[in-house]
């Protein structure tokens, strides 16, 4: 089950952050905003919420193995330091994607180039903080595997 | 892009209130981290909400977000700020910002 929800947490979060980047770049190029974007935002929202509870699910069930493994391991920091800043980061990227279907659907009402750069920016600060996130987990990934006995990169 | 270009248009009250809940609560993810980090009972009523500091703390934010959007739009937020596109992008950049930060700092001050 553990497994699972990693792999849920890593694939949401992951096709979310590439949704924001698409959703970026159509606002930027698009002259006008229509109804494909706003199921691009909500989409993302929703991807991003699964991310969430999934990794709040895996962490509280199944990462005290692997915790204890990278504590005992050659990088202990890989928790102290970067799981902690990968769990809280998260919640500032949930906050803003939160924000995107509205922002995507005012841009679309007001209808000019600022009210699309702005609903763009929301986007490329979600994808980057999704990025972040995809690249401090395998981060953690490979902390758990140095941590095992035998390990091999 | 200049400022009277940018200050042509003003959002919606709903718009403009989620916009300004969004940031709000996103600067707040990272000063509640810090708050928690260093006021272990702040950590602990979390804690005792939901279980878990962390899923406490989401759940405070999750409640905050939909209680800040209601009454900023209420207030009229958006028309008394005069919140353009522009400033509603730099406003949520800067939430962004601070919330990213604060926790970076703290963990890696901490770790």
């Amino acid at each position: 089950m553990s497994e699972y929800l990693v792999f849920l947490h890593a694939v949401t979060g992951g096709v979310g952050t590439l949704l924001a980047v698409a959703l970026a770049a159509v606002l930027l190029r698009s002259r006008d905003t229509g109804r494909p974007e706003s199921v691009l935002a909500w989409t993302i929202l929703t991807l991003f919420w699964i991310t969430a509870f999934a990794g709040i699910w895996w962490y509280l069930t199944g990462y005290n193995e692997p915790k204890a493994l990278i504590k005992a391991g050659p990088m202990p920091w890989a928790h102290n330091v970067v799981m902690e800043i990968k769990e809280h980061a998260f919640l500032v990227g949930l906050m803003v994607s939160s924000v995107l279907p509205t922002v995507v659907g005012e841009a679309r009402r007001l209808g000019s180039p600022q009210a699309r750069r702005m609903a763009a920016l929301a986007c490329v600060v979600v994808a980057l903080i999704g990025l972040s996130m995809e690249a401090l987990g395998a981060f953690v990934s490979l902390a758990i595997r140095l941590s095992m006995p035998e390990a091999t990169v | 892009m200049s400022d009277k270009a940018c200050d042509t248009q003003v959002l919606a009250s709903w718009p403009g209130g989620v916009v300004v809940a969004g940031a709000v609560t996103a600067a707040l993810a990272g000063l509640l981290t810090v708050a928690k980090d260093l006021i272990a009972p702040i950590k602990a009523a979390f804690a005792a909400l939901a279980g878990h500091h962390w899923r406490g703390q989401t759940l405070v934010l999750l409640v905050l977000f939909i209680v800040l959007a209601f009454a900023c739009d209420r207030l009229r937020v958006a028309e008394r700020w005069r919140l353009s596109p522009c400033r509603a992008g730099m406003l949520l950049l800067a939430g962004s910002a601070v919330g990213v930060v604060s926790i970076v700092a703290v963990f890696v001050l901490a770790g």
